[in-house]
């Protein structure tokens, strides 16, 4: 069975997301001082609360992906207490299930990307259960934005993993939603109780269908292409931050600390960036990738050789955000024209 | 094609044919729509990819301190703010004027999405001086809201007028919500080109004083004010550090605010035009004290 | 219960040996043993403090797990403080080990530098254990800075050189009193010494620049890289292959390394020192 449910509004879907609140914790987009996130809704203001639907229904993501939401930017999984020389030791409680409202395809690809690094033996349990307790709620882009380069990655059409498909009939304007997972399934219920109807049809969206690239002809060119002074040059450009990984849906780069103020201390794990010097100088000094260009030419190696050739596919899902945030403008284009064999002379 | 960038391509494409420089850094023009970016040109034939235009924002000196430009003959095209923060760096030794051939140009004032970027707007040093530069390029097309006097310091910091007037729990509020999206990705960091320090105090080896965690308030609070005060008196207003901010922090007003009060205590001072030594790298024996029994003087 | 692989178990610390100057063994028995091979590693961690990776020096079979650790940071540092009966965290072993099959019935010859000795250990001993699977020749050439830095002075000594068919040879780099060993470094002790590559695996671990002069004066001498096995020592934090930072090319040094044959490694693209 695929029931498809509709909400007369918008506003009626929110309002009965609303109502889960108490079972669920439900992120949608919304604008914070014009800077677009995924955020609770039990925590905007009404102004924002406005945004959701123009951000959940828009042809192109929202800055922040959903990716803090299964993997946090940092997250405490030891927290402990040392008083009068004994150690006292918990676990952080377990996560709460969660729906995210208005996921694009393109960061619902860049979760299952993700999962074949965390969820290949050994398993990331603490990925694993936050995955395992999150219903996506994703709808189909019609279009691709300005920065987008979804096709090329073959993702616009791609939404395997998620829960619930969304898309907006614009002549009733109703919300319609499908379901394609049995937690899709038991929530489609759930909105059914509070006040959503049956729907005989879903609004299938436009998908344009391109050729995309593939990831063995790109891996293959990549590798043909290591010794290129282009690197060098790229390098000289980059600055150095970590814009591009931080807001990278694949990234999933992370660090581990300690942390302990007089009795109470932690550790935790946190989002560590390949373009940082100290990702990999060690303690003796020795760097392994000491310049720019060895970090520059990591990460896209990463991206579009190694990745294809432990996962078998290409580590990038073309949401076009690095490209658009680089404070020097390099973005995937940069090197996938280069490789390409057609250069960019703009 | 503007006059600038015609001239621009031609000193580069005669600097190289000459042997003069090995490399020409400026701008091209980017992937994006309304976008300039840094561009190094080795060949002569290369020239005509440089640029100059309202959309050539990233300030290029700091490149100069970089691995990859060592023991390169380098020309590097340079806007009024720019040439103040490599004046700064000549000053505090950090390179050599005789190693660099610089361009520099007229800026036209950079843009900030529709409108003028409020630094340009008060900018009164759009132009670097012709003795501070090898080449001059002037006849930039100036937009009507800079072609009179610039806006003066009062008016330009609009911004910070607002943030005087809140409450403390509400300026509190405000800093909060902004710097609890600070990732410390550094890119305003890495951007602000006089934030040179070899290696930066938050780079260093297990440190003490500052933790990894991306989701600690405390912690990028601890950061940005500690940027702010080592730039303080050094900052060139140009404007870098909020421009690329991907939260879109507004970065620059903690520099700003600090301009002011420096101005307050110490008389104008303006890094990369007046001589060094800058207002809180040495001491006065007449100086106020704050940190006195008398509190502020 | 989250099944978190980055959750350590309990190890208590039962003997600390010191070595050198700053180099402590340390004795630990984890309260479930770790079942490990040549040339493995693991996480050790102190709540509070840190966690880092350390090759095990001690072979199989034990009841305990020693590793041998150089004070360098604030790790370290705060190990070097700590006493019998206290308790560290642990997990692993990770990464791959010594090829013990490939090099079955091979003359072996090791070649260590500093603290580089640790893992090589761990495999000498191995090899020593099961003399009837590994009857050739050993040969091991270990330089330390000073005498001071000379670390298992009772195996280098005393225990190894009585081992039939186990050939001993020290240097430091500097001079020293009563020293009648080699002076000079471990890569111009290799090459006066030119051992002879035929049927010979050339077994080498210590700091990056020891390892790259070695790896040189092999083949200089002759040996194949295919006779040449190495250990890459690289910053980690997950041990399992996933946060990252530890990848030479496609492979993690945590996970698919970190023992490598040079032949491996010659066909990697990005330098591997």
């Amino acid at each position: 069975m695929k029931p498809v449910i509709a909400a007369k509004s918008f506003e009626q879907l929110l309002k009965a997301l609303h109502q889960l609140s108490s079972k669920y914790l439900v992120v949608a987009p919304t604008t914070e001082d014009g800077v677009e996130h995924y955020r609770p809704i039990t925590q905007m203001s009404e102004e924002q609360k406005s945004q959701v639907e123009r951000l959940s229904l828009r042809n192109q993501p929202p800055l922040g992906s959903v990716k803090p939401f299964l993997f946090p930017d940092s997250e405490i999984y030891i927290e402990f207490t040392k008083k009068d020389g004994k150690l006292d030791v918990q676990t952080p409680r377990a996560s709460v299930p969660q729906i995210i409202l208005g996921a694009k395809p393109c960061d619902v690809v860049s979760l299952e990307l993700i999962d074949k690094v965390f969820l290949e033996d050994p398993v990331d349990g603490l990925y694993q259960e936050k995955r395992d307790n999150t219903v996506l709620i994703v709808n189909q882009c019609d279009e691709m934005g300005a920065n987008c380069r979804c096709d090329d990655f073959g993702v616009q059409r791609s939404t395997g993993s998620a829960d619930l498909l969304m898309s907006k009939d614009e002549s009733s304007g109703k919300i319609l939603l499908k379901a394609q997972s049995e937690k899709g399934n038991i929530l489609a219920e759930e909105l059914l109780k509070e006040g959503m109807e049956e729907n005989p049809v879903f609004r299938e969206p436009k998908v344009p269908v391109k050729e995309a690239l593939e990831s063995e002809k790109i891996q293959q060119a990549m590798d043909d292409f290591f010794e290129s002074p282009f690197w060098e040059e790229l390098a000289m450009r980059c600055i150095g931050c970590a814009t591009c990984t931080f807001y990278c849906p694949t990234c999933h780069c992370y660090d581990i600390r300690d942390f302990q103020r007089k009795e109470q201390g932690a550790r935790y794990r946190t989002w560590d960036s390949c373009m940082f010097p100290d990702y990999t100088r060690m303690a003796g000094g020795h760097n392994p990738r000491p310049t720019r260009k060895d970090r520059v030419q990591n990460r896209f190696y990463h991206k579009l050789s190694y990745f294809v050739k432990n996962e078998g596919a290409l580590g990038c899902v073309g949401c076009g955000r690095c490209g658009e945030k680089c404070p020097v403008g390099i973005s995937m284009d940069t090197v996938l024209n280069r490789i390409g064999g057609e250069v960019n002379d703009k | 094609m503007c006059k600038i960038t015609e001239e621009l391509q031609q000193i580069a494409a005669e600097l190289l044919k000459e042997g003069k420089v090995d490399l020409v850094l400026g701008y091209t023009k980017g992937e994006q729509e309304e976008q300039s970016v840094p561009c190094i040109v080795t060949q002569p034939e290369d020239a005509s990819k440089l640029i100059f235009d309202e959309y050539s924002e990233k300030a290029l000196s700091k490149y100069l301190l970089e691995e990859s430009f060592q023991d390169k003959k380098v020309a590097i095209v340079l806007k009024g703010c720019d040439q103040r923060a490599f004046k700064l760096m000549q000053d505090e030794s950090r390179l050599g004027r005789e190693d660099v051939y610089l361009i520099g140009v007229e800026c036209p004032g950079m843009k900030w999405g529709e409108d003028l970027s409020p630094f340009c707007l008060h900018c009164d040093y759009r132009t670097p001086a012709k003795e501070d530069v090898d080449s001059l390029l002037t006849g930039a097309d100036i937009p009507e809201a800079m072609q009179g006097e610039p806006l003066d310091h009062e008016d330009s910091f609009t911004d910070i007028n607002r943030l005087e007037k809140m409450s403390k729990e509400e300026r509190f509020e405000f800093w909060k919500r902004q710097l609890n999206r600070c990732k410390r990705c550094y890119t305003c960091r890495n951007a602000c080109p006089v934030c040179t320090c070899r290696v930066c105090v938050f780079d260093r080896e297990n440190p003490d004083y500052i933790d990894r965690a991306k989701d600690q308030m405390a912690q990028h609070q601890f950061y940005h004010v500690i940027r702010a005060f080592h730039v303080s008196d050094r900052c060139v207003s140009c404007g870098e550090c909020a421009r690329v901010c991907p939260e879109g922090i507004p970065l620059h007003l903690l520099n700003q605010k600090l301009l002011r009060e420096l101005d307050k205590f110490y008389g104008e001072y303006q890094a990369g035009i007046d001589e060094v030594p800058t207002p809180l790298s040495h001491a006065n024996a007449d100086e106020p004290d704050f940190f006195g029994k008398e509190g502020k003087a | 219960m989250t099944n978190n692989p980055l959750m350590p178990i309990n190890a208590e610390v039962i003997n600390i040996i010191p070595e050198s100057n700053d180099v402590k063994t340390f004795q630990l028995k984890p309260e479930k043993p770790l079942d490990h091979m040549p040339g493995q590693c693991a996480m050790l961690s102190l709540l509070g403090v840190g966690e880092a990776l350390f090759s095990i020096t001690s072979p199989p079979g034990r009841d305990y797990l020693e590793f041998s650790i150089k004070r360098v940071g604030k790790l370290t540092e705060v190990l070097h403080q700590m006493e019998p009966g206290q308790t560290v965290g642990i997990r692993g072993p990770y990464g791959n080990n010594f090829p013990v099959e490939r090099i079955k019935g091979k003359k072996l010859l090791f070649i260590g530098g500093g603290i580089g000795l640790a893992p090589l250990r761990s495999l000498i001993q191995y090899t020593l254990d099961r003399p009837g699977e590994y009857p050739e020749a050993k040969q091991l050439i270990y330089g330390a800075r000073s005498t001071d830095d000379l670390i298992f002075e009772r195996d280098i000594f005393n225990a190894w050189p009585e081992e039939k068919n186990f050939e001993v040879n020290l240097s430091v780099d500097v001079e020293a009193p009563n020293w009648d060993g080699f002076v000079g470094f471990v890569p111009q002790y290799l090459e006066e010494l030119s051992p002879d590559p035929q049927d010979t695996v050339a077994v080498t671990c210590g700091p990056p620049i020891m390892i790259k002069f070695v790896l040189q004066t092999l083949e200089k001498i002759g040996f194949n890289p295919d006779q040449i096995v190495t250990t890459l020592e690289y910053k980690m934090k997950c041990g399992i292959g996933k946060c990252g930072r530890c990848n030479l090319d496609e492979f993690y040094v945590c996970k698919d390394g970190p023992v490598f044959y040079l032949s491996d490694l010659n066909q990697m693209k990005s330098d591997f020192i």
